[in-house]
């Protein structure tokens, strides 16, 4: 039933093939987990947190990643830089137990069906809670990362940030697409 | 949660969306974040690997994604063309209108064992035990992804979920704001639009969405035109809010009008081949309304509510008519029982009444009949040992007025040795129920002329199949499935799957009395024959899917799908061994396919995907169709942010070719045509 492709066909993948090779890649692209731990980091400077939760004025800001996910080894890649003063230190968590010393916390979408449970054993704590999670910031969560196309975007939860005595500066609600202001496109 | 539909929650217990990228391995040293402001984050392009492994990982069943970006590259106008890229299913279309969908073995227009929800809503067809899929749509656009569960889930979903579950999934509207225009034109795919509007209301989202296509004909084999035109018209929405203390409320609706053609063999005593070829024409009309609640209590434990009304017809002029009414209500509780039971149980009640009229030669006795069905599962989801075993315990207990009481129970075991590996292993009995149109139809199937083979006399020969009269069991299977997860590295992963299916009490027929009729004229012997459950069989099969990512724009995957099917009649009876003739010849051996998807510089987009499908039946067999091989091409290219415009080519590699011969509802076997279709996707 097969009849032979026709020439056509055989021209076109063979202009396909001269495309596919002789254009290299346009832009120098983030991985998805780059540019989420890239957010995470971001996130961390346009949050104030209680003078309390840190020992000194130079003690290393925490960031703490739970779950099976590469953001935790991207967000690993930038211990030792400075957020508000401070240098970042990273923590891959093995269980919510250990999140007490956290400022922020990121939860991977692997752990989406318990995060109810893991955003309750934070509760009120002074923990900025971020994760890629689907419906993140409806169960609860502060900053909730969505894919939209081939772009991140992310939503903020003010509830939550008010019940964790978290501070976010006008500039990060202003970029949360879920946000009154917001008029963007999807 | 209310964004996640009833599928996700519920799919086996376990999240199955995908992952995302994780070759961060392979790239160069990560930009420095703090020199990336978050105004520019956010238009940084993200480029993904194994999405799909990731989550896939913690599942214990065969389960396959099909993603919305995957949808988009594979250039699939309809959702049955776009489920031909799970492994394990069978997708042959018969066509332009008509389709087949099947997973592991009998393939069928009314693939009966297969469970089909879109947000939560069944659209199995409760009169023809299977999906209408030229009534099945929505914009694809909104589509986030497309389960494919395979082996039985009747334990979490019920009934008729024998061979697999298919959830199809629509975006949030958070995520859909703005608008959408998306318009083309092409050979085969003649014309069509569709717009969505998304906005803010509230505390919440919500979207409307329209669309509209007319699609060409296919050709029969002597090169006429198949009558199988298509014209449709849809409208939907969706609304999802947060309203007090953490409580998720979703609204959705949708109605359409369809026409579509066919073209039917009239079983007719006095033509000369006992057929008439008629050209039908079948007017589908429906509205559902669903709404679904979602809340946290306060002890942290999630339940949900649903509930839907859907209003159907379906109208064949000189045939039949059917309107049918299905309310459907759900609750869901799901909480965490000490440290290592993840509970879920929930209770269900379904009502769907019809009103058939019916003529010629189908009839339905008695014309108005309803179906209520009532049932409750619990699913016990127990860690044996942390992040390494877990066993998953379910039952489902479900009754209906026409086959009573059913327990379909399940048993799975995961096993995680390591953050790269998985294996598991499951255990389950499920049933399908007879329909409505295999308990109360009376059809004149076929019509031996005098002289053919098999009749020897002078007078033709009706073979009338009569209703059951009630006496249909379900059909049952016990299915025994195994599974291996593997990512080798950071951009490949590997996902094979293996099982053995044991079915009792299929349906099939038997030959009954046999009678001579003087009316209507000519004079003609009417040899009836009964339904009943004589056919046992066995399948077993093997499926394989590769996700491999060998450059950063590159993205591979490659799926194989390996069933074998014996049936045999436990009667022994000449029909009921006819009938296991059918069953062993309706699907393919082998399947492969292939897709190709490269995001090249400036925007550009150049995707193929390459399908083999081996022979059905035996050579001679009147249900024969020879192996082929399609290629489907797609080149796109965004001129702006927003705008991208799009050149697919399909069924590339021949004129023309066979897919499916239809048994049930005889009809031409149509071939699909090679066709090109341009369109433009624009947001603003």
């Amino acid at each position: 039933m097969n009849s032979p492709p026709p020439r056509w066909l055989a021209a076109l993948l063979a202009i396909a093939a001269v495309v596919a090779t002789s254009s290299t890649l346009a832009q120098s692209s983030l991985t998805e987990s780059q540019a989420k731990a890239a957010f995470v980091i971001n996130f961390a400077r346009y949050i104030e947190w209680p003078e309390r939760v840190f020992a000194n004025g130079t003690a290393p800001l925490l960031i703490c990643a739970l779950g099976r996910s590469a953001v935790g080894n991207a967000l690993e890649a930038h211990a030792g830089r400075q957020v508000q003063g401070r240098p970042i230190s990273v923590r891959q968590l093995l269980g919510i137990d250990d999140a007490r010393p956290c400022q922020v916390l990121f939860i991977a979408d692997s752990e989406e069906r318990r995060i109810s449970q893991l955003l309750r054993a934070v509760a009120a704590q002074p923990i900025l809670t971020v994760s890629d999670a689907e419906a993140f910031i409806d169960v609860g969560g502060a900053i909730g990362l969505v894919r939209a196309d081939q772009r991140l975007q992310f939503e903020v939860n003010r509830q939550a940030l008010e019940q964790a005595q978290l501070r976010a500066s006008s500039n990060l609600l202003k970029l949360a697409r879920n946000l009154a202001d917001f008029k963007g496109k999807n | 949660m209310i964004a996640k539909p009833v599928a996700l929650t519920r799919a086996l217990s376990l999240a199955v969306a995908f992952g995302f990228a994780t070759h961060a391995a392979a790239e160069s040293l990560p930009p420095e974040p703090l020199d990336i402001s978050l105004e520019d984050l956010l238009r940084v392009e993200v480029t993904s690997a194994s999405r799909k492994s990731e989550r896939l990982h913690d599942v214990a069943a065969a389960v396959y994604v099909i993603s919305r970006e995957d949808i988009e590259r594979s250039g699939a106008t309809s959702i049955p063309e776009a489920l031909r890229m799970a492994p394990g299913v069978d997708v042959a279309r018969l066509a332009n209108n008509r389709w087949a969908v099947s997973i592991r073995g009998f393939n069928n227009r009314f693939g009966n064992k297969l469970l089909v929800l879109m947000d939560g809503r069944s659209i199995y067809s409760p009169i023809f035990s299977g999906v209408l899929w030229e009534n099945e749509d929505t914009l694809l656009e909104d589509i986030d992804r497309i389960e494919v569960i395979r082996g039985p889930g009747a334990a979490m979903w019920g009934a008729n979920a024998v061979n697999g579950v298919i959830n199809i999934i629509t975006r949030r509207p958070r995520d859909t704001q703005g608008n959408l225009l998306v318009a083309g034109a092409g050979s085969e795919e003649r014309a069509f639009a569709s717009f969505r509007h998304g906005g803010q209301a509230g505390d919440g989202h919500y979207r409307v969405w329209g669309k509209a296509f007319d699609r060409d004909e296919a050709v029969s084999g002597d090169a006429r035109s198949g009558n199988d035109y298509w014209r449709s018209g849809r409208v939907g929405f969706r609304g999802d809010w947060s309203v007090a203390s953490g409580q998720r409320v979703m609204l959705s609706g949708q109605a359409y009008s369809n026409d579509t053609g066919d073209r039917w063999q009239i079983p007719d005593i006095t033509a000369r081949q006992g057929v008439r070829l008629t050209d039908m024409k079948q007017t589908g009309k429906g509205a559902h309304l669903l709404g679904r609640s979602e809340w946290t209590l306060n002890d942290g434990s999630e339940a949900a509510l649903q509930a839907y009304v859907d209003y159907s017809e379906i109208e064949v002029p000189g045939a039949f008519k059917e309107e049918r009414t299905t309310i459907d209500m759900d609750f869901q509780h799901r909480l965490l029982v000490g440290e290592r039971h993840d509970v879920l149980w929930g209770l269900g009640y379904r009502y769907s009444g019809d009103r058939i009229g019916s003529a010629g030669f189908i009839k339905f006795q008695p014309d108005s009949r309803s179906f209520n069905l009532a049932s409750t599962f619990i699913q016990d989801d127990i860690t044996l040992l942390p992040n390494t075993l877990r066993m998953i315990l379910g039952v489902r207990f479900e009754t209906n007025n026409f086959t009573g009481y059913q327990p379909l129970p399940n048993a799975r075991l995961m096993w995680t040795p390591s953050d790269t590996q998985s294996v598991w292993g499951s255990v389950a009995r499920a049933v399908r129920t007879p329909s409505r149109g295999e308990l109360d139809a009376t059809i004149d199937v076929s019509v031996l002329p005098p002289g053919a083979p098999g009749n020897p006399s002078s007078f033709p020969i009706l073979t009338r199949n009569v209703r059951s009269d009630d006496s249909l069991d379900n059909e049952t299977v016990i299915a025994y499935e195994l599974g291996y997860r593997q990512r080798l590295a950071s951009n490949l992963s590997l996902d094979v799957a293996a099982f053995y299916n044991q079915y009792g009490d299929l349906r099939s027929a038997m030959l009954a009395a046999r009678s001579f009729e003087f009316s209507p004229p000519p004079p003609h012997i009417v040899q009836t024959t009964t339904p009943d459950n004589s056919i046992e069989a066995h399948t077993h099969g093997v499926e394989i899917a590769v996700d491999w990512s060998p450059l950063s724009w590159w993205r591979i995957q490659p799926i194989y799908s390996y069933l074998s099917l014996n049936s045999s009649s436990t009667s022994g009876d000449q029909l009921s061994v006819a009938n296991t003739r059918i069953f062993n010849s309706s699907d393919p051996q082998h399947q492969w396919s292939l897709r190709s998807s490269m995001s090249l510089a400036d925007r550009q987009q150049f995707d193929f995907w390459l399908r083999y499908v081996s022979k059905l039946g035996d050579r001679n067999s009147q249900l024969a169709i020879p192996a082929y091989t399609t290629l489907d091409l797609r080149y796109a290219w965004r001129p702006t942010r927003d705008l991208e415009l799009s050149v697919v080519g399909q069924n590339l590699l021949d004129s023309q070719h066979p897919e499916f011969v239809p048994s049930l509802l005889p009809g031409e076997a149509l071939e699909i045509q090679r066709g090109v279709y341009l369109k433009a996707n624009w947001q603003f």
